[in-house]
């Protein structure tokens, strides 16, 4: 017999409440691991959203240089590309990470300059009475397309003339084949030698070379139609002396370059967003030579010329940190409810280790076991217990959530595993050799209300501080309102731990005098003598809130982000692109399902507003026809125009930002106008910060032409029938569908991320609540059966049995459910007004409190479900007294 | 084992009192307290179980402290075993002074000076533990070598050892108080206490482990402090204490007398303590049956003291009782 063999006995006695606590510590461990992780993975996918919803031009980091041929420092090489590629593959190489494998190869384009355009007479059949074209040179070009026809073109054909490849569909359109002699009007005589097509028509280098993979058509009102395309040279010409438009060397043509790199997503990987913002800008702010670096040995007189590189990442990197700083926050608020249920599992855990021990350990301290000897034997445990159980937690957690492995998570997860040594010696505090007496027992230690006050005193502080500064803090994570939430929701459990026996006495006293036993008696056991002490109504409260918190932010994002929608797209239809006339307008009003249209006419930028002769504003004015009031009362959010916008007086509403009152000012050219109550932002309407909406019959001008719509759909009508019929109306035009978009807002990874991480999170919420209820009500197993077997005798039945476990449990577990209920829909108030939601939801102004009653119901379903059901197991098992074991009746001694 | 098998079962044993058999390094009595009081503080409300308690117990005898519930045995007990520590007066057990006892000394005082029987059978043993394997985790505790020797050797000493390898659910209750027993007695205590370890057995197995507990005093030297509210347990005893309002009152000493025909009959004295500021309880029964109350008059008369009601007072008392049935 040893001390360890002893240890084995022990936990081979009784082995479910050390499971239990085992179990307890890989939920804890798994949810440590897997919120990061998540919350890593809704940085990546908002990074990955946002970087592929900029176009090419405003992504990719690009730059360009004035080239001329015959005078460049690649004039006469066989590739004069590849000292370009060399020179911007040395930028590239020279970027730190994640930069470095963000930018993609370096690509070029070169384009003659305008002197350079080719203008021809098709034939009338073609149906253009004209098509322009310009020269390009795609080094590429033989990569990315394939050749339909033909061959491609030679830097200088034959007898001098220009050699160019075509797209297919110019070269259908146009009736051209391989052979023609395209422009004769110039001295160079262009031929088309070869018809390609795009490989991949998708691919984002088109947007830097559009007529790569299509052509435009120019509307003329007097003349028709007019074809706008490129031909394409060969490659060489840049290291050539001969220009594309004139016969002969010598003649020196402008080409400009445009050199990018294009922007990688597919691997980005927990990444950085500010530090990579600031290498971007880092990137951005010197110039590069366009040529390597001269070599002594090999200089052939190399002339580099330095560019400087751009790109709209910049402002969208700032963009997407600021929006993953609001979700962290966020994320970090509602992950606090399960890791501290989670926590406070992990304890009860212990104590009920201890309790179930009791006997034994108060036995063996009776014998001499000192407290040095019980501890060390408790940690040993406890590590026993924890470490497994936290790394195999900790494993389940990152095989479950996407993200990369790391040494330090494993770490914390041995840190957590260590946690059951903490709650075992802890626990074992309490345990003596002798039991105490209740009636010489000490003062209740002072320890809890020095906890109380210290919460209430920093949670004071805290909501002052939320509610009384400028605004977040311009970068990371917002830890004051991160913080604020938690403490309140601590301040208000103690508050709740303290007034919940109010209630309950209130209750005890009403039932005293009632029939039958079970009501009066559970709740005075309630109340008297709790199981499992205070902590199932803190779990049941923080855990509540925690849940309620996160399905009211989820609503009210998701609302706010419809709101922005609608806000983004003005009405059902926004239709922008090509000039929309009268007939078109009237055409589209003709569509059957449309309730209203309305034109916007941009009347351009420097409209000076002066009013009182004081306060001045010049403002980008937008004249709008009066049916645009009922083009925006299609959105469920109404018109934010006012009608007196387009009543008899003149009137105009300006941007919350320009600096003038409402009240009469003077607008030029109209004259004396009204202004009305400003606006955030004007729905459909894309505008920077200065601008004006009036009404259009009220211009004094001529009305510049209008290439904007909103069209209304009517309620019940097929929106993508009328959109479809539109285009047909305004060709080249780009319709958005609020519908389309409403739709896919739900799939946005702001949207989805917080949905299956609120998901996630409120069911371990549920399970950890289920387990810490359950594991309280087991504390107090052996008295209830004991008092069971004693009614029983008294003549108690099963059911009655039951109904008082389920009184014990219902009162508190109930109250618990109600203050948590209330105290998240607050909290998810506070927040909204503490937090910048405006970064997730894209809107302009910050989305109020929605509570979706499908989404707050079903979580509040699944809290009082699990919550019914552990009070139904308890009372179950509860009505399953084995009398004569329990009063050992008839048991030979 | 080379050592003779020895069984205390035998209660006809009348081996004479061998306390040199146990080593022990200190002179005097094995307990001994003078005015030894212990109060409690409860939200305000001083509770004194203890007030003043004299009491002294010599090595290897057998005594028994009656007290009714509330009295302050337990919590004597508890002070004497080492678990509480009183509030004021001194007291020493096994040589050693609690009061002046350090985290360290009382922990090793526990292993090794005082062993400890609890009232309920259920308390004492380990339930998932043989009956060996219980008998030997005190010895865990204290780091003892050859336990499960040690345990056998105490589990036939007291007539358990076909009980080793069972476990207490396995044992009757009286086997279960044996083992106990043995478990106590491991790490060759000076003292055992037990607190009322015949509360929940029959009268038959009452008798066998009082006369089990006597015959290890007798056979191991081991003083032997039994705390009860049983009158029953007196009967097994050569000395009862009693213990009212937290300090001794009288005590009866047995023996056996062998008269003139050599008939051999118990004889039970009962005496008063007296403290040593002369202070004695007088039986209840004494007081009400000469009326004692209030103040009493003391006369010395030729080798012992009487003790005389106060005829004032009775007389006094009476005409208050009888104003007071009249009004």
């Amino acid at each position: 017999m040893s001390a360890l063999k002893l240890l084995w006995r022990q936990f081979s006695d009784e082995r479910w409440p050390a499971l239990l606590l085992a179990f307890s510590v890989a939920i804890l461990a798994a949810l440590t691991a897997a919120t990061p992780r998540l919350m890593a993975a809704l940085d990546d996918r908002q990074l990955t959203q946002a970087l592929d919803g900029l176009s090419a031009i405003q992504g990719d980091i690009s730059g360009s240089w004035a080239h001329t041929t015959g005078e460049s420092g690649v004039t006469g090489q066989a590739d004069p590309w590849e000292p370009h590629r060399e020179a911007l593959s040395v930028i590239r190489s020279a970027q730190p990470e994640p930069l470095r494998s963000l930018l993609a190869e370096p690509q070029f384009v070169g384009h003659v300059e305008a002197t350079g355009t080719v203008t021809i007479t098709p034939p009338p059949e073609t149906g253009y009475y004209e098509a322009r074209f310009r020269f390009y040179l795609d080094p590429d070009i033989a990569t990315h397309t394939e050749l339909v026809d033909g061959a491609w073109p030679a830097v200088r054909g034959e007898a001098g003339t220009t050699e160019v490849a075509v797209l297919d569909t110019v070269a259908e359109k146009l009736g051209w084949q391989v052979g023609d002699l395209i422009d004769a009007s110039t001295s160079a005589n262009t031929t088309l030698t070869g018809i390609f097509r795009p490989i991949d028509p998708a691919d984002t280098r088109w947007e830097h070379i559009p007529y790569g993979r299509n052509f435009a058509e120019e509307a003329n009102p007097d003349r028709g139609t007019a074809l706008v395309g490129g031909l394409f040279l060969a490659p060489g010409h840049l290291g050539g002396t001969f220009s594309a438009t004139q016969r002969g060397p010598g003649v020196r043509e402008p080409i400009t370059i445009e050199a990018w790199f294009g922007v990688n997503t597919t691997h980005l990987a927990d990444v950085d967003v500010r530090g990579l913002r600031n290498q971007v800008t880092g990137l951005l702010a010197q110039r590069y030579p366009n040529l390597p670096a001269a070599d002594p040995e090999n200089d052939v007189g190399l002339i580099p010329v330095e560019f400087r590189l751009e790109s709209e990442l910049g402002p969208r990197l700032t963009t997407v940190a600021a929006q993953q700083d609001t979700t962290r926050a966020v994320v970090a608020v509602a992950a606090v409810g399960p890791l501290a249920v989670a926590i406070a599992l992990v304890v009860l855990a212990g104590q009920l280790v201890i309790e179930r021990r009791r006997a034994t350990l108060e036995l063996v301290t009776a014998r001499g076991l000192s407290r040095h000897q019980l501890r060390r034997m408790l940690t040993g445990e406890g590590l026993l217990l924890g470490i497994p159980a936290a790394l195999l937690g900790h494993l389940i957690g990152t095989l479950l959530t996407p993200g990369a492995h790391g040494l330090i998570p494993w770490l914390i997860a041995l840190v957590i595993g260590a946690v059951p040594a903490l709650a075992l010696a802890w626990a074992a505090q309490q345990v003596g050799p002798v039991r105490t007496r209740a009636d010489l027992a000490l003062r209740p230690g002072r320890a809890r209300v020095i906890a109380e006050a210290v919460v209430g005193i920093l949670t004071a502080a805290a909501v002052w501080a939320l509610l009384s500064r400028d605004g977040a803090p311009a970068e990371g994570l917002d830890l004051l309102a991160t913080a604020t939430p938690v403490l309140i929701t601590i301040a208000a459990c103690l508050l709740a731990l303290r007034l919940y026996p109010l209630p309950l006495r209130f209750l005890s006293g009403l039932r005293r005098g009632g029939r039958g036993l079970a009501a009066f008696l559970g709740s005075v056991r309630a109340h008297r003598d709790p199981a499992g002490g205070l902590t199932p109504v803190f779990t049941v409260v923080l855990g509540t809130t925690i849940a309620v918190l996160s399905a009211a932010l989820l609503g009210s994002i998701i609302a706010g982000t419809e709101r922005a929608t609608w806000e983004a797209n003005g009405s059902t239809l926004r239709i922008s692109g090509p000039r929309i006339s009268d007939e078109m307008r009237t055409q589209l009003e003709a569509i059957d399902g449309v309730h209203a249209v309305a034109r916007i006419h941009d009347a351009g930028t420097n409209h000076r507003l002066n009013q009182q002769g004081e306060q001045e504003a010049r403002v980008r004015l937008w004249l709008a026809e009066p049916a645009l009031l009922d083009a925006y009362a299609a959105s469920p959010f109404g018109s934010p125009l006012p009608p007196a916008l387009f009543g008899e007086e003149a009137a105009v509403v300006l941007g919350a930002e320009v600096p003038i009152n409402p009240g009469p000012a003077r607008l030029e050219p109209v004259g004396d106008v009204l202004v009305l109550d400003p606006l955030a932002s004007p729905p459909g309407i894309r505008t920077g910060a200065a601008w004006g909406v009036m009404s259009v019959e009220r211009w004094t001008q001529d009305v510049p032409p209008a290439t904007l719509v909103l069209v209304a759909v009517e309620r019940g009508a097929d929106a993508a029938e009328v959109a479809r019929l539109a285009q047909g109306v305004v060709p080249n035009s780009l319709i958005t569908n609020v519908a389309d978009q409403l739709g896919a807002v739900r799939d946005t990874p702001t949207v989805s991320g917080l949905t299956s991480t609120f998901t996630a999170l409120t069911a371990a919420t549920a399970v950890l609540l289920a387990l810490t209820l359950f594991g309280s009500q087991l504390m107090a197993t052996r008295t209830r059966t004991r008092l069971g077997a004693i009614l029983r005798t008294l003549g108690m039945g099963g059911r009655e049995l039951r109904a008082l476990t389920a009184w014990e449990i219902t009162p508190g577990a109930l109250l618990g459910l109600l203050v948590g209920t209330g105290l998240g829909v607050g909290l998810a108030a506070l927040l909204l007004s503490a937090l910048d939601f405006r970064s997730l939801t894209g809107g302009s102004t910050a989305p109020s409190l929605h509570l979706d009653p499908l989404l707050l119901g079903a979580v509040l379903g699944i809290l009082i479900a699990t919550v019914a059901l552990t009070i139904a197991v308890t009372a179950w098992l509860a009505g399953r007294t084995n009398l004569a074991q329990e009063l050992r009746i008839g048991e030979e001694r | 084992m080379n050592t003779p098998k020895r069984s205390l079962s035998d209660t006809g044993a009348r081996n004479e009192h061998r306390v040199a058999t146990k080593g022990r390094d200190h002179q005097g009595p094995d307990i001994w307290c003078e005015d030894l009081v212990r109060i409690y503080t409860t939200e305000g409300v001083e509770v004194q179980a203890l007030q003043g308690l004299n009491l002294t117990v010599d090595p290897g005898e057998v005594v028994a402290l009656i007290g009714a519930s509330g009295s302050g045995k337990s919590t004597l007990l508890s002070i004497l075993s080492g678990l509480d520590k009183p509030t004021g007066g001194r007291a020493r057990v096994a040589g050693q002074d609690l009061t002046a006892m350090g985290p360290r000394q009382r922990i090793d005082f526990r292993r090794h000076a005082v062993g400890f029987v609890f009232q309920q059978t259920s308390r004492n043993l380990l339930p998932f533990l043989t009956a060996a394997e219980n008998v030997a985790t005190p010895m865990i505790i204290a780091g003892r070598k050859e336990r499960r020797e040690r345990a056998l050797e105490l589990l036939n000493l007291l007539g358990v050892a076909d009980c080793a390898d069972r476990k207490p659910g396995q044992l009757s209750g009286g086997q279960q108080q044996r083992v106990a027993i043995a478990t106590a007695l491991a790490n060759d205590p000076a003292v055992l206490l037990a607190d009322e370890p015949t509360g929940e057995l029959d009268e038959v197995n009452s008798a066998e482990v009082l006369d089990i507990m006597r015959a290890a005093a007798t056979e191991l030297g081991t003083t032997v402090l039994i705390v009860t509210h049983d009158p029953m347990v007196s009967d097994h005893v050569a000395r009862t204490v009693q213990i009212r309002d937290g300090r001794t009152s009288t005590e009866v000493l047995r023996r056996t007398e062998v008269d003139a025909d050599g008939v051999a009959r118990e004889v039970a004295e009962e005496y008063t303590v007296l403290d040593r500021n002369g202070r004695l309880q007088l039986p209840d029964a004494h007081i009400e049956a000469l009326g004692l109350q209030e103040r009493v008059r003391i006369t010395r008369e030729p080798g012992h003291v009487g003790v005389w009601p106060n005829h004032a007072t009775t007389a006094r008392r009476s005409a208050v009782e009888e104003e007071g049935d009249d009004a």
